[in-house]
């Protein structure tokens, strides 16, 4: 699959000693993603319309990502990311030692953090859109439905704490700012 | 877990099945959710429909029955001086149909 170029990005030249990592659409769709999640949370129980909005757009997202997970850039990839229960393992108690692997794509928690948060994000949007539109079966549960989507909600919180907190961690430990890496795409190589 | 590929379709395949059901349901047109709030909230209130079929020449309302969200029978004495029975749209307070009491 040939690299997609969006137009207004990588007008700058890159900085001398780093590499592509993060590709254009991936960037579009983790902020588009941050995006959504945030106006969804502010706009719960206030502003339906825009709450609809961005749960469908949280839907859409989610299945470009995992699309792009099949067939984008190296680093997109799910089989370059997706860890292995021992591989993560490994790399958590690595991790507690301060001497976890630098990766230039995901590494093991990030990658295994990434996909829950997708999963969390389409049951959440699931769960609100049921809830919203209930199948006829699930009608008398419809407050259930709603408690769920909430836990949901609420539990994807807790993890977009724990990723900012992994992404804050793995910059300290091998002295890069993985935020920026995230605009710009970009990050040190070896 | 070592599916990689097998949980990227599955991802895929539960973001299309949700954006097909949401689809489905014109989810993100705001029409179907806003509708059954719309209902309670336009229905004239029975004073206010007594005025609209009072400008129309019915008086001496007898008995007025809300019978859905949408019809209300009203029984009163029409401008030809007859009772009638009247079907009356709940929101709109326009007459559906008219018949003799």
């Amino acid at each position: 699959m040939a690299d997609i170029t969006l137009p207004a990005e990588d007008d700058t030249p890159p900085a001398p000693g780093t590499v592509r990592v993060w590709d254009p659409l991936l960037r579009l769709i983790h902020w588009g993603i941050a995006a959504a999640f945030l106006t969804a949370w502010l706009s719960a129980e206030e502003v339906m319309v825009v709450h609809e909005a961005a749960g469908l757009s949280i839907i859409a997202l989610v299945g470009v990502r995992a699309l792009w997970g099949l067939i984008g850039s190296t680093h997109a990839r799910f089989t370059d990311f997706v860890p292995s229960g021992a591989g993560l393992m490994a790399y958590l108690r690595a991790l507690v030692h301060r001497r976890a692997d630098r990766h230039l794509g995901h590494n093991p928690a990030g990658g295994a953090m990434a996909l829950t948060l997708w999963f969390c994000l389409l049951g959440t949007a699931a769960l609100g859109l049921l809830t919203r539109y209930p199948i006829s079966a699930l009608r008398p549960y419809g407050h259930w439905l709603e408690e769920a989507h909430e836990l949901l909600a609420n539990g994807t919180l807790v993890l977009v704490g724990l990723h900012l907190a992994g992404v804050l961690v793995s910059s300290l430990l091998h002295r890069e700012n993985l935020i920026r890496s995230m605009l710009t795409g970009r990050k040190r190589a070896g | 877990m070592p599916y990689p590929r097998l949980l990227a379709g599955l991802l895929l395949s539960g973001s299309l099945a949700t954006g097909a059901y949401a689809f489905a349901q014109g989810a993100g047109t705001a029409a179907p959710a806003a509708a059954p709030q719309a209902a309670a909230a336009d229905l004239l209130s029975m004073p206010a429909l007594l005025d609209r079929l009072a400008a129309q020449g019915y008086r001496d309302a007898r008995s007025i029955e809300r019978k859905s969200d949408k019809l209300v029978e009203v029984k009163a004495t029409g401008p030809d001086g007859r009772r009638q029975e009247l079907y009356v749209d709940a929101r709109s307070g326009e007459i559906l149909k008219v018949e003799r009491d």
